[in-house]
This record gives C-alpha cells, sequence and structure tokens, in this order.
C-alpha cells in the first residue's frame, strides 16, 4: 500500500502550517486504512512474492490425507509414508486411521479394502497390493504395497485394483514372398513301328527331384526288348528351397529385454500423506505422555489395572490356576496357557508354584517335573516319598521360560499316584521371539 | 474366565483354568462356582458319562474319612507309646506302689485298648 503526501516540503525552504497538516491527515489516512485491513485479515494487497515469503516463514506444505507423492529423493517428512504395506496405528497418524475408517465403515468405497489374507496373497503373487486392509479391533490400517506402475481411473468400484501384465493375441498372415521350389527332369524315349507302346527313361532329374534305384520287374522296355528298367523319382522340397518369406525388419530390438511388459521408466518412491499436521498431532502426543508420566510421578501405580499392573522389570501380576486336584501316576499333562498369557507370537517367562500329596500306601513316591517347549525338557520342581501308610505333603516353585506355543506340562515321573491340589501361575514377563 | 473340569478314562481328573491338550482327555466348561467347590473338594463330584453331578456316595466318603482320621490317629498314639514302653522295659520302674503295676504294665494296657478300638473300626 502506498500513502500519498500531498505537499514536498524542500529543505531551506519555510514550510506552511497547513501543507504541514494535510501531509500529516494524508499519513493518519494510509495508517488507519492499514490497520483496518489487517483488522480484517485482508491481505489482498500483498503481493504474490509476499506471499510466498509468508509461506515460506511458516512452512505451509499442506497436503490431503491419502494424497500420493512421486519423490526421486527420500523424504523425511513424518506426515508421509512408502506404500510399502506398513502397519498404521492409530495415535500419531489417528487422522488417517480415522479418516480410513470412515470410509470402512460408511463403505463409500468398499472396494478399496480386502481381507488381511488377501492382501497378503497378492503381494505373495504379485509382488503387490493396492489394497487396504482395516482392522476395526486394533484400529490399524495397512498401507497398499506398490512399487511398479499406477494407471488413472473414474471408476470408483475399480481403485486399488491390479491389472496384471497383459498383450492383446497374436494373428498373423504370411505371404509366400519371394520363396520359389523348382525342379525338372527330362524323359527321354522313343516309339518303333511294330510297337504299340512308347517306350523311355528318366533323364537328368534336378532341382527338388531325383531318382532312385531301378528296376525291370514290370516296366516297359526301354532300348531294345530284352533290357527293362522303373525308376522311382523322388521330391523334396529342401532340395531347391530358396529365397525368404518375409521381412523380419519390423522385429523391435527391445523384445526379449523383460520378462513382462515394461516400458522405459524412471524408479522413484510413492509416498502416501497419512499425516497432514503432525507436529501438531505428536506435540498432542508428546503433551498427553508428559501428563500421564506427571500423574504417575508418585509410583503410586494404585489407578492401573490388574491386567497391566508391572511390579519388575516387566513382570505382570496375575494369578492363575492352571489345575487343580489332579492324579498323577508316572504320567504328564500338557496344559494351554493361551488364555492367560497375551496372544502375540512372543515368549514368555512365568513364576508359578505346585504342591499335593502322595498317595496313601508305603513307598508312594512323588517325584514331580515341569516343562514346556522351550526348555524341550522336564526338571524336578518337588520329591516326596511315604514311609508309612498315609500321604505326605510335597511343593516346590518355578520359574519357566513358555514357548508360543503357550503350553506347560506337569509330570509325576514315579511309578505311584501323587495328588495335585494346586498348580498356580501368579506372573508372567515377555522374553522375546526365538524359542 | 474360563473354567474346565477335565475327564480322563471317563472319570474327572482335575479341574483349571488352562485347557488340557492330553489324547482321550476332555475339558468340561464349568462354572467359577463349580470350580470352587470341586476344588474344595473333589471327591463331591463325579462324571457320569455325559455330565458332571453330585457324587451319591459322597455321604460314605465322608464317613470313610472320618474313620480314616480316627484310625491315623490312633496309629500316632500307637507309635508314641511304643516308644514310652521302650523306656519302661530299659528303666523298669513300678508307677503304683498299692497295685505293684509297672510303667510297662500301664502302657500295654492303653495299647490294648487302642488296639481293640483300631480292630472295631476295621
Amino acid at each position: 500500500m502506498t500513502v500519498s503526501i500531498p505537499y514536498s516540503l524542500v529543505p531551506g525552504s519555510k514550510a506552511k502550517a497547513e501543507e504541514v497538516n494535510a501531509n500529516f491527515v494524508a499519513l493518519k489516512n494510509g495508517i488507519e486504512t492499514l490497520d483496518a485491513n489487517k483488522a480484517n485479515k485482508d491481505f489482498s494487497n500483498l503481493t504474490a512474492s509476499e506471499i510466498d515469503a509468508v509461506k515460506e516463514t511458516i512452512g505451509v506444505t499442506y497436503k490431503n490425507i491419502g494424497e500420493i507423492v512421486y519423490s526421486t529423493i527420500p523424504l523425511t517428512d513424518g506426515g508421509l509414508h512408502l506404500l510399502d504395506g506398513a502397519l498404521i496405528r492409530s495415535g500419531a497418524y489417528a487422522d488417517f486411521v480415522n479418516y480410513i475408517k470412515n470410509i470402512y465403515l460408511t463403505d463409500a468405497a468398499p472396494n478399496i479394502f480386502c481381507s488381511e489374507e488377501a492382501w497378503q496373497t497378492s503381494v505373495n503373487t504379485y509382488g503387490e497390493c493396492g489394497k487396504f486392509v482395516y482392522d476395526s479391533e486394533n484400529e490399524t490400517v495397512r498401507l497398499p504395497k506398490i512399487d511398479g506402475l499406477l494407471q488413472g481411473t473414474t471408476d470408483l468400484s475399480v481403485l486399488g485394483n491390479l491389472i496384471q501384465a497383459g498383450l492383446p493375441s497374436i494373428t498373423h498372415t504370411h505371404t509366400r514372398g519371394s520363396m520359389d521350389i523348382t525342379g525338372k527332369f527330362y524323359v527321354r524315349g522313343y516309339k518303333t513301328a511294330s510297337e504299340t507302346n512308347t517306350n523311355g527313361s528318366i533323364y537328368e532329374p534336378g532341382g527338388a527331384f531325383s531318382r532312385s534305384g531301378n528296376s525291370t520287374s514290370g516296366a516297359y522296355a526301354v532300348g531294345d526288348s530284352s533290357t527293362k528298367y522303373q525308376y522311382t523319382m523322388n521330391f523334396k522340397a529342401s532340395n531347391s528351397w530358396s529365397g525368404s518369406t518375409s521381412n523380419n525388419s519390423s522385429v523391435n530390438s527391445v523384445y526379449g529385454n523383460s520378462s513382462t511388459v515394461q516400458p522405459q521408466t524412471v524408479k522413484c518412491f510413492i509416498y502416501i500423506v497419512i499425516a497432514n499436521n503432525t507436529k501438531t498431532e505428536i506435540q498432542s502426543n508428546i503433551d498427553d505422555i508428559l501428563t500421564d508420566l506427571n500423574a504417575k510421578a508418585d509410583l503410586d501405580g494404585t489407578n492401573m489395572v490388574q491386567s497391566v499392573k508391572h511390579f519388575d522389570s516387566g513382570w505382570v501380576k496375575s494369578t492363575y490356576d492352571v489345575a487343580s486336584s489332579v492324579s498323577l501316576n508316572n504320567s504328564s499333562n500338557n496344559y494351554n496357557l493361551s488364555s492367560y498369557l497375551p496372544d502375540d507370537n512372543y515368549c514368555y517367562e512365568v513364576i508359578g508354584s505346585v504342591h499335593g500329596t502322595t498317595g496313601s500306601t508305603s513307598g508312594d513316591n512323588a517325584d514331580i517335573h515341569i516343562g514346556s517347549s522351550v526348555v524341550d525338557a522336564t526338571y524336578r520342581v518337588a520329591c516326596a516319598k511315604t514311609r508309612a501308610s498315609s500321604s505326605v505333603s510335597w511343593g516346590g516353585s518355578f520359574v519357566i521360560p513358555i514357548g508360543t506355543d503357550r503350553i506347560i506340562s506337569l509330570g509325576n515321573y514315579s511309578s505311584n499316584s501323587a495328588n495335585v491340589s494346586n498348580f498356580r501361575i501368579f506372573a508372567y514377563k515377555r522374553i522375546g521371539t526365538n524359542q | 474366565m474360563t473354567y474346565y473340569i477335565y475327564i480322563e478314562n471317563d472319570a474327572i481328573n482335575g479341574a483349571g483354568q488352562a485347557v488340557l491338550e492330553n489324547e482321550n482327555c476332555s475339558n468340561i466348561e464349568i462354572t467359577q462356582d463349580l470350580f470352587n467347590l470341586y476344588t474344595n473338594d473333589p471327591d463331591k463330584y463325579i462324571w457320569n458319562g455325559s455330565e458332571i453331578i453330585e457324587n451319591p456316595d459322597y455321604q460314605t466318603i465322608i464317613h470313610s474319612r472320618e474313620i480314616q482320621i480316627e484310625k491315623n490317629q490312633i496309629l500316632e498314639e500307637l507309635e508314641n507309646l511304643d516308644k514310652k514302653r521302650v523306656r519302661a522295659i530299659c528303666e523298669n520302674e513300678i508307677k503304683d506302689q498299692e497295685t505293684g503295676q509297672t510303667w510297662l504294665e500301664f502302657y500295654n494296657n492303653q495299647v490294648l485298648e487302642l488296639r481293640a478300638r483300631l480292630n472295631s473300626l476295621s
């Protein structure tokens, strides 16, 4: 905005009061107009370069959720994610997950989704899948995996469809061109005045024709009546085939360069926008975390629920009656802890105890062992033997790793009866994925 | 929470929260109340081939247990009396000067009474 001053005052000249006042009034009006524009957020008077400068200053790079961004260099923007089939969880990307969730729940574009199984099958078969997988239970979205070409469409129902490579059927018309097959032979003969039939012989077969063998049996006489010959005439095209059948100059030099249809391309990363105000969301999450940490600052933990009550380096307190009142006689039982341990692919350690009595016959023996697939064996946790006709108590405790099969075995390896009063687990801790 | 009673060889063999994965064993889902009742006294319930029912012989079992408890008490007392009788033989002292009864005779009388009671329980 330009403010025009009505009078230009010259140094050394005497200024008139009304001219000075007029200049101040003009300046005052200009300032008031500028203030009014600012109050109304009217930046229409900003030039394009000024607008760009403002954008650069405040870092505006707004993009829509779900937009595709191509780049020949890796991008580190937290709002972008490669279309590599990754699993996106809510939290910092709640906007994206909710956006996909809304499409899923409203059935606005059902064909952009497929099941996890179908997604994996497509990737295993074709190396990519253009569909999303939405998991409503865990609030996750699996991104498409795309490392090929993208093709436009105006049909909502085919979004994300994978079109396999293909070529039209080939039809071919072939002309003889200059190809020629030639051959010739002569028949020489004569006919006497006294003979009814003409006598002759095959002479100088050539080209595709050839002569073989001879026979006097059943042949007409050649020359005088004492000699008779019969020849076999052969035809073989390759003896004379010459010229060419077509012109192969139309065959493209790129044939055979690829195992499938492949135009010339340049490789680049394909990103999808999964957050367009990531910094704000992450800052919000940090604020939430700080709030939670502040609430836990006194390490009270009383507001924690039982299932998440960790009491030492990942141990989770949770009591579980594996089995009670079980009789074992030189036998073992396999118990499945799937309903106790988390449903994942990790191994866990468990703390537990087992106690009971021997049989009541003199000499009854309890030889109690615990085992799992991780230790690949069993180890003794208790042993007791009676000396009289009454039961003897036994008991022991254990810490044992449990594999992903979640099986814990309890056995009595003596040939006498033992009774298990209680077989309990009190806590578990994740220890890794490998057995 | 899910609880099970384990059926093995057509009879109950324990209960718990874990699924028993042995071959030829069945896991019968039960309530937590039944689990608590069963683990409190496993003899109270039986498997009749199709369901878990209260054991019709439960009172007999209770009676047998009481007898067994009394037997065990008698056997324990006899054990203690045997020690006392060994000491009585070694020391050979008169318990009652008026009757002339020794400690060994005194303990022997008690043993006879306990054995008679033990035999009556059998």
